[in-house]
């Protein structure tokens, strides 16, 4: 206002000090006017600048108290941060299993391609798997983008550059990459063409590994890498030693019901799952439901013995084959004669096993199987899970056949839990793939008395030592276990040459730590098992190498020949002819 | 009495311009020294990543099993190789004194 009041001071002085003094009246009206005009102008100019100053000062104490705000809001200045897709997933020891590798994929604009013979030709001979003809005809359409190969490797991608043809470009894609091949093709599933799990873990975490928290914390499975090349190499060899279809191979954890290693074959690599059949991508592990055979007389024994339907001195008759409704129970290592309950399991009775199921009956047994969780659907963390097969009405015949594993279809990981909870004091743990934290409680149930447990550990020792599963044992570290030997459903009845041969051991037997679990499907007998193809003769060497190669990696020390050894069920036992003599005594 | 208040405000804003000036151009010169290390700790990291998926393919049990065998003289360690610490006895101290 100042300003304005000195201007007008000025003009006034001016026009006070004569500048015109000549003007008349109309003249001096005409500059009046006039300077009321400049004045008002000038007024206006001043304004608008006061304005814009304003506004500048405003600006710069902004700047000046909040100027942090400007810095965070430009784009170039953020701190770098890699971010991929899909997580990673590792194992127990944090091996990477699966991972995402950033890729480039190559298209072309067929406008820009000058010379798209030319252009053809050398791309074929720079990238395998191209046909000349088809590139040549994509290169010479009149479509503005094509693919020419998705997923190149760095070298291949610094190949196509060397070329130095205009109109290829790359777009950055990312591929999912298991760097140990066919190793956990089950277990880890693989990853469709959108980025979304299709099978095994991939699938069932899929929604985690896409989450951004995955990024920084990778899935940490229960599986050991060592663990699953040992049972890896030895379960292809098994099936290729005696021309098996396919098999199953598992390590879990007696003590918490972790899963070290998992294998199913036929397999698959993850890294191009489409070059193998679909039957190969089957996990025979978890989704294969299978008769058992006599592996389930272990649960048998364990139900008679627990309930205290029977003792371990009891006697039962195995001299003639059973004849129930047109169906012949016999056993396949015939005695012929009256058995110790240790005995029946020995020598795997099918007749001794039926007798000992009669003296349980059917509500027991069915509800001795349900705690053991053989009659519930699998529950593990894969999609591709089985449903037990049993009979919806419990008649004596299905009791005496399920005793010794027929008429009852479950997968392997069921068995592998089943058995830990004989073996280990008595408890089930739910079966896991995914690693333990050691602060976690893990629920467990009650399933047998310790008692019972330290009885089974005893028979299953004495089946290694000098029962069926004698080629299962490995010096030092006292495997205990059960052959099975099932035959496969044909048709209307049971085959007798296509057979379902396993041997699930548990060591060291006196305090157990892990549960093995191999089983052959349609095994053929060899020259060296004398054209056997039981579980005693096919699959129980593949149990004993397999403790031998994991015992030493798991840190289990060998079992001192003298200390803390247990006996098996019949060493020592001197009163059997005692016990037998009472039985026939009794009739 | 104007004058010199006049020179003297001219004279800091031609200060603080001058001043101005130079802090943005520091920042300015800052800000692309750190875009630049920026790049180079992705690339680091893109390649520590490539890196990892390497060197557990490099890693697998059976391409050092293959390697062992060709170039180291070892087996699998048999249970009776491996004993208990408290089974070897103490060094016979008359001996010791000899």
């Amino acid at each position: 206002m100042d300003i304005k009041k000195n201007f007008s001071e000025i003009f006034k002085g001016r026009i006070s000090a004569g500048v015109l003094p000549n003007a008349n009246l109309r003249v001096g009206n005409a500059y009046k006017q006039a300077l009321e005009i400049v004045r008002n102008r000038l007024f206006f100019v001043i304004v608008i600048f006061a304005l814009a100053f304003f506004t500048l000062g405003i600006r710069l104490c902004n700047l000046v108290f909040f100027g942090t705000e400007v810095a965070e809001n430009s784009r170039d200045s953020e701190l770098a941060a890699l971010q991929y897709e899909r997580g990673e997933i590792v194992d127990r020891n944090g091996v990477l299993l699966a991972v995402n590798l950033a890729t480039g994929s190559l298209y072309a604009n067929p406008k820009q391609i000058m010379d798209a013979k030319d252009a053809a030709k050398q791309l074929t001979q720079t990238l395998p798997g191209l046909n000349y003809s088809d590139l040549l005809s994509k290169l010479s359409s009149e479509k503005s983008f094509i693919w020419i190969k998705r997923n190149l490797t760095p070298h291949e991608q610094t190949m196509v550059n060397n070329l130095g043809l205009p109109g290829l470009y790359f777009k950055k894609e990312e591929k999912r990459v298991y760097p140990h091949g066919r190793l956990f093709s089950h277990v880890l599933g693989y990853v469709g063409i959108d980025g979304h799990g299709q099978a095994g873990i991939e699938r069932q975490y899929d929604k985690f590994l896409l989450e951004e928290e995955s990024q920084d914390q990778p899935l940490q499975l229960s599986l050991d890498v060592r663990v699953q090349q040992i049972i890896y190499q030895a379960l292809a060899g098994s099936v290729h030693e005696f021309h098996a279809i396919g098999g199953t191979a598992l390590v879990m954890d007696t003590n918490n019901g972790e899963i070290l290693g998992m294998v199913s074959q036929p397999d698959f690599n993850s890294n191009n799952v489409g070059a193998s059949p679909p039957l190969a991508r089957f996990n025979r592990s978890t989704l294969g439901v299978y008769e058992m055979g006599s592996i389930f007389k272990s649960f048998t024994l364990a139900m008679a013995l627990d309930s205290g339907a029977t003792k371990m001195t009891d006697v039962f008759d195995a001299t003639n084959p059973i004849k129930i409704g047109g169906f012949t129970i016999s056993d396949a290592h015939a005695q012929a004669r009256p058995l110790t309950l240790p005995e029946v399991f020995k020598y795997s009775s099918n007749i001794g096993a039926a007798k000992i199921a009669l003296v349980t009956g059917e509500k027991l047994q069915q509800n001795y199987l349900k705690k053991f969780g053989m009659l519930n659907a699998l529950a593990l963390e894969t999609p591709e899970r089985g449903q037990p097969i049993f009979p919806k009405i419990w008649r004596k015949i299905n009791l005496m056949t399920i005793a010794y594993g027929h008429g009852i279809a479950v997968t392997p990981v069921h068995v592998a839990s089943g058995i830990s909870a004989l073996v280990n004091g008595g408890v089930l743990y739910p079966a896991t793939l995914i690693k333990r934290k050691s602060d976690v409680e893990i629920a467990y149930e009650r399933v047998i008395k310790k008692s019972t447990s330290e009885e089974m550990r005893k028979l299953f020792r004495l089946v290694v030592e000098s029962g069926t599963g004698k080629k299962a044992e490995v010096e030092g570290y006292m495997v205990g276990g059960k052959t099975g030997t099932a035959e496969k459903i044909a048709g209307k009845g049971y085959s007798e040459s296509a057979k379902l041969s396993s041997f699930v051991g548990a060591f060291p037997i006196n305090n157990p730590r892990y549960v093995v679990f191999v089983t052959l499907d349609e095994p053929k007998g060899t020259k060296e098992t004398g054209g056997y193809a039981t579980g005693g003769m096919v699959a129980a060497p593949a149990v004993s190498s397999i403790v031998e190669g994991i015992a030493p990696v798991l840190g289990v020390p060998p079992v001192g020949y003298n200390a803390g050894v247990i006996k098996s069920a019949e060493s020592g036992d001197n009163n059997r002819e005692e016990d037998i003599a009472a039985y026939e005594a009794d009739r | 009495m104007l004058k010199p208040a006049f020179f003297l405000s001219f004279i800091i804003l031609g200060v603080i311009a001058f001043v101005l000036f130079e802090v943005e151009y520091r920042v300015d010169s800052l800000r692309s020294q750190f875009n630049e290390v920026n790049r180079e700790l992705v690339a680091d990291r893109e390649a520590i990543h490539v890196l990892r998926a390497e060197w557990s393919y490099l890693n697998q049990p059976e391409r050092l099993k293959k390697l062992s065998q060709k170039y180291l003289a070892l087996e699998t360690a048999r249970p009776r190789q491996i004993r208990d610490i408290g089974i070897i006895p103490f060094r016979d101290q008359n001996l010791a004194a000899r």
